[in-house]
């Protein structure tokens, strides 16, 4: 009868669920797509989370036709339920390696690149037209920013479960609050630390150079080598 | 309501909506349907049940349930409490009857 057929990936999941999901009329949509966010803006697996999610939806879809609503099949209350299900799935600890070396290193390859981007092109034609100076290094603070990422994605992600199942107001609230604290935190410590973080003498085309490197090890191991691995 | 997803299983390989449909032809009726996910993961975490996302021709794929070695054995001792706990129901309620 059913046959078994290759391991479906996170992605493939994703991508059933956008599927899928264009036939739930807009009153379960609604309801569903919240509960949606907040599953994945948690912090427990996300392969686990996804096959639930299609469980889910699978579920309504044939209510919907039987003319129940997603209210009558999950109840009053999504919050409650969501959060019952976090708790049988099990949170993931806050520091997850392999997600860690992923932001970090993506945080990292970025900064190398933009700075030779910036150096090499932008600041001379600052310099040209307005006698900006071009900067001689490599700002450390990136390694702070590269170390702080996974802190700044658990936030975003609690964030976006805190703007869930809420009015509009208090969604528009709670979504923009991290980019306030973070363009806050940012301008705080760059008054602060203004002088006090060192520049590595290294000239852009190594930057350049450092970031491609980088890079290629950033998708040689996570693309290649633990491809298998679950980063979040 | 663990037992009685055990025993559904103990007959087939069934997914969500089944089961939930199953459990109320049976007069099973939950506070929401909904409410037999979290069983069911709490089930897959004591390792009683598995389940498996299956390709299907005639529909989308689908997670289907069944029960592993473990979960036979929690399903035989369910149903030895269960009939322990219902005599011992009966039996009181017998007494209540025959007092009146």
């Amino acid at each position: 009868m059913n046959q078994e057929t290759r391991r479906m990936t996170v992605e493939d999941m994703a991508a059933l669920n956008n599927e899928r999901r264009l036939q739930l009329n807009e009153e379960n949509r609604k309801y569903y797509e919240e509960m949606l966010v907040y599953l994945r803006m948690s912090p427990v697996e996300q392969r686990k989370v996804e096959e639930l999610l299609l469980e889910m939806l699978d579920h309504l879809l044939i209510a919907q036709r039987e003319g129940r609503t997603a209210q009558d099949v999950f109840g009053d209350d999504p919050e409650s339920y969501c959060k019952e299900v976090i708790q049988t799935l099990g949170r993931q600890r806050l520091f997850h390696f392999p997600r860690f070396a992923f932001i970090f290193s993506t945080v990292l390859y970025v900064g190398f690149l933009s700075d030779a981007l910036f150096r090499l092109t932008v600041y001379p034609l600052l310099n040209h037209f307005y006698g900006v100076p071009v900067p001689e290094g490599f700002k450390a603070d990136w390694f702070v920013m590269a170390a702080l990422g996974p802190l700044w994605i658990e936030g975003m992600m609690f964030f976006m479960r805190k703007s869930t199942f809420k009015g509009m107001g208090a969604k528009i609230g709670w979504f923009l609050l991290l980019p306030v604290i973070s363009v806050g935190g940012f301008l705080l410590w760059q008054y602060i630390f203004k002088d006090a973080v060192p520049m590595l003498p290294i000239p852009a085309w190594m930057s350049l150079a450092i970031g491609a490197a980088l890079w290629s090890i950033h998708r040689l191991v996570f693309k290649g080598v633990f491809k298998h691995v679950d980063i979040f | 309501m663990e037992g009685c997803v055990l025993a559904v299983m103990r007959q087939e390989e069934i997914y969500g909506y089944e089961l939930s449909a199953r459990l109320s032809e049976y007069g099973l009726n939950f506070v929401s349907e909904g409410s037999i996910y979290p069983v069911l993961l709490r089930l897959q975490k004591e390792n009683l049940i598995v389940g498996k996302l299956k390709e299907s021709p005639n529909g989308p794929p689908r997670k289907y349930y069944r029960l592993t070695e473990e979960g036979h054995r929690a399903l035989d001792g369910f149903r030895r409490e269960w009939t322990e706990l219902k005599t011992a129901v009966d039996r009181i309620l017998q007494l209540g009857e025959d007092g009146r």
